[in-house]
This record gives C-alpha cells, structure tokens and sequence, in this order.
C-alpha cells in the first residue's frame, strides 16, 4: 500500500518554472504559491529579487482565477553622461491571472489553455497574455507557451525644479519550452529555455535566449520547482544582452495546497 | 539565414512535434473489447468518465502505470475525492484494468 503515497491527487502537477502547463485547478481547491526570483550580472553591478505572492482557486473544472501580490527590489549601477550612480529599486504591483483550460495534455492530442493577467503598479499597467500547449507522454513532460505582454506607464523626468512625465510603451513577446523527465515519483528533472523579444516603439532592441536545468519535486500538494536560467545568446546582434538582462536568473517555487 | 526568423521557426518545429503526437491516453479498440470481454462502448464509456471525473484534479495517469491490483486498490481512495457513484467506479475500473501493467 505504500505506493499509494505516490498517487497524487493535487491539482496541477506541475514540473516548470518559467513555462506554464495547461492543467488548472478543480472546482473549490486552493493553492498559495511563494515564487522567488534571483537575478544577477549585468554590465554593471546588479542585483535583483522578485517575490510573487500568489493565491490560486479553482472555480470550475476548466477555469481558474489567481491573486498576486508582487514586491521586487534591485540594487544597480546606471551611468548618465558619464556619471556613475548606484540606484537601488523598490516596486510594489497587484497582478490577477485567468486561465481557461480547453484540452487535456493526456487524454487529447495536446494540451492547452488560454492565460490573461493584468498589473497594477502605481507609474505602470501590464497586459499579459498566453497560449499554452503541453504534452504528457510517458515520463517526459513537454510544453510551450507564446506569450505577448504590453507594458505602458509614466516615465518622470526632473526639469530644474519641476517633474516632467513621458508616456512609455514597450511590447514583449516570449516563447518558453520546457521538457521535463520523471525520474522517481517525487522527482522530476529537465529544461527549460526561453527566448524574450522587447519591441520599444517600432524599435526591436534584443532578442534573448536563456537555457537552463529545472528540478521539480511533489509530495502530499506540496511541490518545490527550482530552475537556472543562464542567458546563451542575444539573437539579435550575438553575445550577451547586458544592459537590459541578466547573466542569470535563478527561480524556486513552492506551493501548497489547502 | 537572418538570426530574427530563428525564434519563429524554432517555435513552428517544437509546434509541429508537439502536435504530431496522439493521445496518450488509450482509444478503446475493438481488440480491447475482445481481449477483455468487455463491449467497446463501455469501455469508451468508461474513459469518458475517467477524463472528466479525474482530470480536474490531477493529471491523468496512464492504465499501464498500475497493475490490477493496485487499481483496484486505488479506486476506494479516488472514489470519495471525485465524488464518484460505484456505477462510475465500475465502469473507470473496466476501462483501467483492459491495459493494466502486467506484474
């Protein structure tokens, strides 16, 4: 009978931590998920941590609804007119996901879920949104998402004595991969990529692509995802985008649900 | 070839491997049905309510994970977390236990 400790009942088992799955959770069930984020190695000095505080609740089989609560801080050296300065970066934002399961990565072809969220921070708002397709074939677990998000906000300018604002806009468009293999029932390892295009204006300034190792692990509706994410290559104009982007982002996920 | 189509045909080729494979789940085929002695329409009606019974709450697990045994030792304990009636439970198991793992 022990094997039955193996046979999970928890919602959404999922294995990825930059990659979303299409599974969602069943009517009723809730799940609080503790996201960190580590980055670090820019041109300059620069150090960030992003936490995502985040409450998920099912509200029918296919349909799920989450809140965030997002708290970002950095530490980093800018130069203006050849001026150096260290700058450290407090942001606070609320996020709230939606994500409408269509089919099942098993008993389907593939799977898949359409994702949107909005975030409300005090000088930006955020649109996000996701198609998401997954495979579950034996132990390997695939999925893929396309993602488009649309960022607008005010930039403020000092002018003498004055504060001057200026509209910013900036479109991202992501693809994330991640393929994953079960190695024991608890333990599931395998990799992640994804490759981030910024579009400013009519401008397409990079293009990055990061490629790391992912290590998932689930127990009773506890699962711990971690996964390192070490910048490969700015498609756009070769070597490594530094200005904009880390050298590496490293990110755990724990989440439990009650 | 110019680094800006990369990304967009790298995504059409994990696209197209994705969607060229079937379900992994089992179509119940007239060789189930008589290797098991079971109609084809229960077992296609047992894996109708086994996708919508349990994929809301977990991925689904495949009938050759299990040996027969341990299906039916499984059943009990999912029963009462899906809220399923015994006719469902009957029906899941028939459709389980046609490609159960052999011990």
């Amino acid at each position: 009978m022990v094997f039955l400790s193996f046979v999970k009942a928890n919602a959404q088992d999922r294995v990825f931590t930059y990659t979303y799955q299409s599974g969602v959770l069943n009517k009723g069930q809730k799940e609080l998920e503790i996201w960190t984020t580590f980055a670090n190695g820019r041109e300059n000095y620069y150090r960030g941590l992003d936490h995502r505080m985040e409450f998920e609740i099912g509200l029918s089989p296919k349909l799920q609804t989450a809140f965030y609560l997002n708290y970002g801080y950095n530490k980093g050296v800018i130069e203006e007119n050849g001026i150096q300065t260290l700058t450290t970066n407090t942001d606070y934002s609320f996020s709230n996901e939606w994500k409408l399961k269509l089919s099942d990565p098993v008993a389907n072809s593939i799977g898949s879920a359409l994702y949107f969220e909005y975030t409300l921070a005090p000088a930006e708002t955020e649109l996000e949104g996701k198609i998401i397709i997954d495979k579950q074939s034996g132990k390997f677990v695939n999925a893929f998402n396309v993602v488009g998000e649309y960022e607008f906000g005010k930039k403020f300018i000092t002018n003498g004595t004055k504060l001057e604002t200026e509209n910013e806009k900036e479109l991202i468009i992501e693809l994330n991969y991640g393929i994953s293999y079960k190695i024991r029932n608890e333990f599931n390892i395998g990799l992640e990529i994804f490759n981030k295009n910024v579009v400013a204006g009519s401008n397409w300034e990079n293009s990055v692509l990061c490629l790391g190792p992912t290590l998932s692990y689930s127990i009773n509706g506890l699962w711990i995802n971690l996964t390192f994410m070490p910048q490969i290559t700015n498609l756009k104009g070769g070597g490594l985008e530094l200005t904009e982007h880390e050298r590496l982002q490293t990110r755990l996920i724990f989440s439990y649900e009650f | 070839m110019n680094s800006k189509y990369k990304p967009i045909l790298y995504s059409i080729i994990l696209l197209l491997v994705i969607l060229a494979c079937s379900p992994s789940l089992y179509i119940p085929t007239l060789s189930d049905s008589q290797k098991t002695d079971i109609s084809a329409d229960t077992l296609v009606l047992g894996r109708k309510i086994y996708v919508n019974k349990c994929s809301g709450c977990h991925n689904l697990y495949l009938p050759e994970r299990f040996t027969e045994k341990q299906w039916e030792d499984i059943m009990p304990l999912m029963q009462m977390k899906a809220d399923c009636s015994d006719q469902d439970i009957i029906l899941i198991t028939k459709y389980l236990k046609a490609r159960y793992k052999k011990d």
